[in-house]
C-alpha cells in the first residue's frame, strides 16, 4: 500500500500556531484583554428555548448543541476561541494528529493520551470505535437509530474501522469524502462527539441523555427541566495544564443554562440581572440594551433564513415567475430597518462563515420594476393564484419570523403577487417541513446553515427529496446533482469549494431558493462579562469567558 | 252588630276584590307574550347607567369597525418603514406605528372587523345549538337527555383553553377554524345553562297544565318552556361574549387564528410583545381596546341579569 503520509496540523505545529494566535489576539484586542482574567464565578446563560435531551449524538437543534458543546469533545472541532473568520479553523480536539492516504480513503487518527471522561473512564481507540459504532453500526449493542439519523451525513463514506493501537484508530472510507472534517464539526442535529461507554452501560440509549458524560471542559451537575442545566469545570480536563489557549481550562467555576422561551422575558431577565448573557433577543431591544451599557457581540455566522419554492406548483414552475419573486424582495430593508442591522441581507443561500461564500454574489438585488417586468413575461402575468407561504411563529434561529414574512409578503404584493401566510408553532411547523411541500403550499420558511459547503448538497441535491432529506421544494437539476457528486469526492479544498459554489450559483440562477437574511446572532451580556469571543459559528465556546465582578 | 257584620263583609268583599284584581293584573301581565330580547335589552339599559354606557360604547366600536374603510386614515397593510415603532401622537399617526411601520389606529379599526365577528358569531351559533340540545335534554331527562349530557360532560374534563387550542391546532390556523373551535367549547357550557333552566321550568304547574290539556311535546317545549329559559341564556351569552373576544384574540396571539398581515386585536397585541420594552404602545393599545370591549360586554351582561331577575322585576 503506497501511503503517502500527509501530516496535517500535528500537535507541535498546533501549539505553535496557537502561540502565534494568542500573540495576535493580545495585540489586536488591546486594553480589554490586557486585564488579567479572573478565575471563578458562575455564568448564567439565557437560552431561547428548552434544550432537547442531552444525548450529544442524537439530540436535535442548535440550542442543545450550544449546551452539549461545553461537556463533549469530538475528534475534531472548530477553533471558536478566535473571532477571526470568515470560517473557523478546523482543529484536532481529541485527535492529536491524523494522516490521510493519498487516495483519501484511509484516515489514521492518533488520539491524545491521558484523556479521561468525567466518570474517570479512559479515552482510547476502543472508546472511539464504540462511539462510532453507536452512530453507524446497526449491529452494535449501543446502536442508536436517532444518533444514526442525525449523523448519517458525517459517516456516509465510512466503510470500516480498525483499532490499530491503544491510541490509534484507522477509518476506511468507501470513497474519498472531501468534507469529512467539515461535517465532523457540525452540530445541527447531533454531533459526532464522544460519550463515555461505561456511563452508557449504566443508562442505555433511553436515559443516557439525562446523564451526559463526555471529556469536555465542563461536567454535568444537574438538570431541572424547564428551569436550568447546571455544569461545573471538570478539574481533570485534559487541556487544563495546556498553554494552548484553544484547549485551556475555562475560567468559570460553573456554567448554567436557563431557558427563557419568551424573548421579552429574556430581555427583562437580562436587565434584572438574573442572567449574565442572552442570545436571540428581539432586534429592536438590542440597541436600547447597548445604550444602557450592556455589551453586544455579533458577527457573520453560518446562518440563513430562506424560502424554498415548490417547483411542482403551477406558475412557480416558470423561472421568470420565480425570478420576479427574487427581485421583488427588499432584503436590505429587512436586514437594516426591520432587524436593525443584526442581520445581513442574503443574496445566496450559502452562508457567511462557509468556504464557498462569496460576499459579492448578488444576482437579485431589490428591483421592483424588474420584478414586475419578469412577472408580466411569465406564464402567470396576472400574478398567479394566491400563494400559500408557510412560516413558524418562533423557534431557534428564526429571529422574528412573522414580521420578516409580513415584510416579504408586502414586497411581493407590491410587485403584483398575492401571498397568504400560514403560521404554525415551531415544532408543528417542523413536522410539516420534514414531510416536504404539499400541493398548494407554495413556499416553506427555514432557518439553517453550516460552515461546511456540503450545505449546498443538503438543500438542493435531488437525492435528498423530503422525507428522506431536506430538499423540501422538489428542486431537481441533473447538472447540479453532478456537480455536487463530484464535489463530494474531491479532496482538493480549493477545487471542492469552487464546485460547491458552481452548484449553488446554478440553483440561484434558477431561483429555486429565496434567501432572505443571514443572522449575525447577537449575544448581549452584562458589562462584567469579559473575554467572550464571538466566533463565526452558531454555538460558542465559553472557556474564554471570565467575570469581572 | 249587623252593621259591623256588614262592614266586615264589605271589607272582606273589598279585600277580596282587590286581591282578585291584583291577581288578574298579575295573570294578565304574566300572560303577556314573552318579551323580545331586544325589548329586554332596552329595559336593562334604562335601568342601569353603566350598562347603558357600555352598550353605547360597544355600538360605537361596532360602527367604527364597520365603517373602517371610510374612517381609517391609511390602508390596513400600508407601511412606512422609516417611521416604524414611532410612538402615539406622531404626526399623521394618532396612535403611533407598529414594527412594520403600519398605522396602529387604522389597524385597530380594521382589526375590529375580525376580532368582533370571530367572537360574536360563534357565541350566536353555539347558543342556537345549545338551546336545542338543552331543551331536549332537560325535557326528556331519561334516555336522550342522559346521552346528550354525558357526552357533553366529556368536554368538561378538558380545560376550555386547552380544548380550543387542540381543536384549532388540529384543524390548522384560520378564522373559520377558530370560530369552529369556540363553538365547540361553548356548547357544553351554554347547554348546561339551558338544561338546568328547562328542568326547573318543566316541573312548573303551567307546563303540567298544558300537558293535561293535551298539548304535544313540541308545543310544550317551544311555547311553554322556551320563552321561560331564554333569560338566563341571553345573560350568559352576553357575558361570555366579552370573554370570547379575549379568547379569540388569545388564539390569534398564539398563531392559531387569522393569519398575518390581517389585522386582529390579538395578533396586534402579539406582534408588539417583542418590542414591549422599546415601543410599549404597539402591544398595549390593542390590549387596552380588548380589555375595554370585554369589560363592556360584561357590564351589559350584568345589566341584563339584573333586568331579567324576577325578584327585581316585581
Amino acid at each position: 500500500m503506497s501511503l503517502k503520509s500527509v501530516r496535517r496540523r500535528g500537535a507541535s505545529s498546533a501549539s505553535l500556531a496557537a502561540a502565534l494566535g494568542a500573540l495576535a489576539l493580545g495585540v489586536s484586542a488591546g486594553p480589554v484583554t490586557a486585564e488579567e482574567p479572573k478565575r471563578g464565578g458562575t455564568l448564567i446563560v439565557g437560552l431561547d428555548s428548552e434544550a432537547d435531551f442531552l444525548d450529544n449524538q442524537a439530540a436535535g437543534g442548535w440550542v442543545t448543541w450550544r449546551v452539549n458543546k461545553n461537556m463533549f469533545d469530538a475528534l475534531w472541532t472548530e477553533d471558536l476561541t478566535r473571532a477571526e473568520g470568515p470560517v473557523p479553523e478546523i482543529i484536532g480536539e481529541l485527535a492529536e494528529s491524523w494522516e490521510v492516504s493519498e487516495d483519501g480513503t484511509e484516515w489514521t487518527v492518533k488520539l491524545r493520551e491521558g484523556v479521561t471522561f468525567h466518570d474517570g473512564t479512559a479515552l482510547n481507540a476502543e472508546a472511539v470505535k464504540w462511539n462510532i459504532d453507536r452512530m453507524w453500526n446497526e449491529d452494535s449493542e449501543q446502536f442508536s437509530a436517532k444518533a444514526n439519523g442525525c449523523t448519517a451525513f458525517s459517516w456516509q463514506a465510512l466503510e470500516s474501522m480498525e483499532v490499530v493501537g491503544e491510541h490509534t484508530i484507522k477509518l476506511v472510507m468507501a470513497a474519498p469524502y472531501g468534507e469529512f472534517l467539515g461535517k465532523q464539526v457540525d452540530g445541527g442535529c447531533g454531533n459526532v462527539s464522544l460519550m463515555s461507554p461505561s456511563n452508557w452501560a449504566k443508562w442505555g440509549n433511553e436515559n443516557v441523555g439525562e446523564h451526559p458524560v463526555g471529556t469536555g471542559p465542563f461536567e454535568f451537575v444537574e438538570r431541572v427541566r424547564g428551569e436550568k442545566i447546571v455544569m461545573e469545570r471538570y478539574e481533570d480536563y485534559w487541556g487544563a495544564d495546556s498553554d494552548d489557549p484553544r484547549f485551556r481550562a475555562p475560567y468559570l467555576d460553573r456554567l448554567i443554562f436557563v431557558p427563557y422561551t419568551d424573548a421579552a422575558s429574556r430581555v427583562a431577565a437580562l436587565e434584572a440581572g438574573e442572567i449574565d448573557i442572552a442570545m436571540s433577543l428581539p432586534p429592536d431591544s438590542i440597541q436600547r440594551l447597548e445604550e444602557k451599557g450592556f455589551t453586544v457581540k455579533q458577527g457573520p455566522s453560518p446562518h440563513v433564513i430562506y424560502f424554498t419554492l415548490n417547483m411542482r406548483e403551477e406558475c412557480l414552475d416558470d423561472p421568470n415567475y420565480r425570478k420576479a419573486i427574487q427581485f421583488a424582495i427588499n432584503r436590505e430593508g429587512i436586514a437594516n430597518d426591520l432587524l436593525g442591522g443584526t442581520a445581513l441581507p442574503a443574496y445566496g443561500f450559502v452562508v457567511p462563515g462557509n468556504n464557498s461564500f462569496d460576499p459579492d454574489y448578488k444576482p437579485y438585488p431589490y428591483d421592483p420594476e424588474k420584478a414586475k417586468e419578469l412577472l408580466a413575461a411569465s406564464s402567470c402575468p396576472d400574478g398567479g393564484p394566491t400563494m400559500t407561504w408557510l412560516i413558524p411563529t418562533g423557534g431557534s434561529g428564526n429571529i422574528i419570523p412573522v414580521p420578516i414574512a409580513e415584510w416579504v409578503q408586502r414586497n411581493l404584493q407590491e410587485a403584483g403577487f398575492d401571498v397568504a401566510l400560514e403560521t404554525y408553532e415551531w415544532q408543528t411547523y417542523l413536522s410539516f417541513w420534514w414531510r416536504g411541500q404539499q400541493e398548494d403550499q407554495h413556499a416553506y420558511w427555514m432557518s439553517w446553515g453550516m460552515t461546511t459547503p456540503i450545505w449546498v448538497e443538503v438543500v438542493s441535491h435531488s437525492k435528498w427529496f423530503a422525507p428522506n432529506g431536506s430538499n423540501v421544494g422538489w428542486y431537481e437539476n441533473a447538472e447540479v446533482d453532478a456537480l455536487l457528486d463530484q464535489a463530494l469526492t474531491e479532496m482538493d479544498d480549493a477545487k471542492r469549494y469552487d464546485l460547491y459554489k458552481q452548484a449553488h450559483d446554478l440553483v440561484m440562477e434558477e431561483a429555486a431558493i429565496v434567501p432572505i437574511v443571514h443572522d449575525s446572532t447577537p449575544y448581549v451580556m452584562q458589562p462584567y462579562v469579559k473575554g467572550y469571543v464571538h466566533a463565526p459559528q452558531n454555538w460558542q465556546d465559553f472557556r474564554t469567558v471570565w467575570l469581572d465582578n | 252588630m249587623t252593621d259591623a257584620m256588614q262592614d266586615f263583609s264589605r271589607a272582606e268583599l273589598e279585600a277580596g276584590r282587590a286581591a282578585r284584581e291584583a291577581w288578574e293584573a298579575r295573570a294578565k301581565r304574566d300572560a303577556r307574550k314573552p318579551e323580545s330580547s331586544l325589548r329586554l335589552l332596552w329595559t336593562a339599559l334604562k335601568r342601569d347607567k353603566l350598562a347603558m354606557a357600555s352598550a353605547v360604547f360597544l355600538l360605537l366600536v361596532a360602527l367604527a369597525t364597520i365603517f373602517a374603510p371610510w374612517l381609517a386614515p391609511y390602508g390596513p397593510n400600508e407601511a412606512n418603514p422609516s417611521l416604524r415603532l414611532e410612538p402615539p401622537l406622531t404626526e399623521g399617526h394618532l396612535l403611533g406605528l407598529d414594527g412594520q411601520g403600519r398605522d396602529i389606529l387604522t389597524r385597530l379599526l380594521y382589526g375590529g372587523r375580525v376580532s368582533l365577528p370571530i367572537a360574536l358569531i360563534p357565541v350566536a351559533i353555539a347558543t342556537f345549538i345549545s338551546v336545542i340540545l338543552g331543551l331536549i335534554a332537560g325535557f326528556y331527562r331519561k334516555g336522550v337527555g342522559e346521552v346528550i349530557m354525558r357526552v357533553l360532560d366529556i368536554f368538561y374534563a378538558f380545560p376550555t383553553v386547552m380544548l380550543a387550542i387542540a381543536i384549532a391546532g388540529i384543524l390548522g390556523p384560520g378564522m373559520m377554524n377558530v370560530m369552529l373551535s369556540i363553538v365547540i367549547v361553548l356548547i357544553p357550557y351554554i347547554t348546561r345553562v339551558v338544561y338546568t333552566a328547562t328542568m326547573v321550568v318543566s316541573e312548573e304547574d303551567f307546563v303540567q297544565a298544558a300537558r293535561a290539556c293535551g298539548a304535544s311535546d313540541t308545543r310544550i317545549i317551544f311555547s311553554e318552556v322556551l320563552p321561560n329559559v331564554m333569560s338566563p341564556v341571553i345573560v350568559y351569552g352576553t357575558t361570555t361574549m366579552g370573554l370570547q373576544v379575549v379568547f379569540a384574540a388569545g388564539l390569534s396571539f398564539l398563531g392559531l387564528g387569522v393569519q398575518p398581515p390581517i389585522a386582529d386585536w390579538g395578533i396586534m397585541t402579539a406582534s408588539g410583545r417583542d418590542v414591549l420594552s422599546v415601543a410599549p404602545h404597539v402591544s398595549t393599545i390593542p390590549g387596552i381596546v380588548l380589555l375595554l370591549v370585554a369589560l363592556a360586554f360584561n357590564l351589559v351582561g350584568d345589566g341584563l341579569r339584573d333586568a331579567l331577575d324576577p325578584r327585581l322585576r316585581l
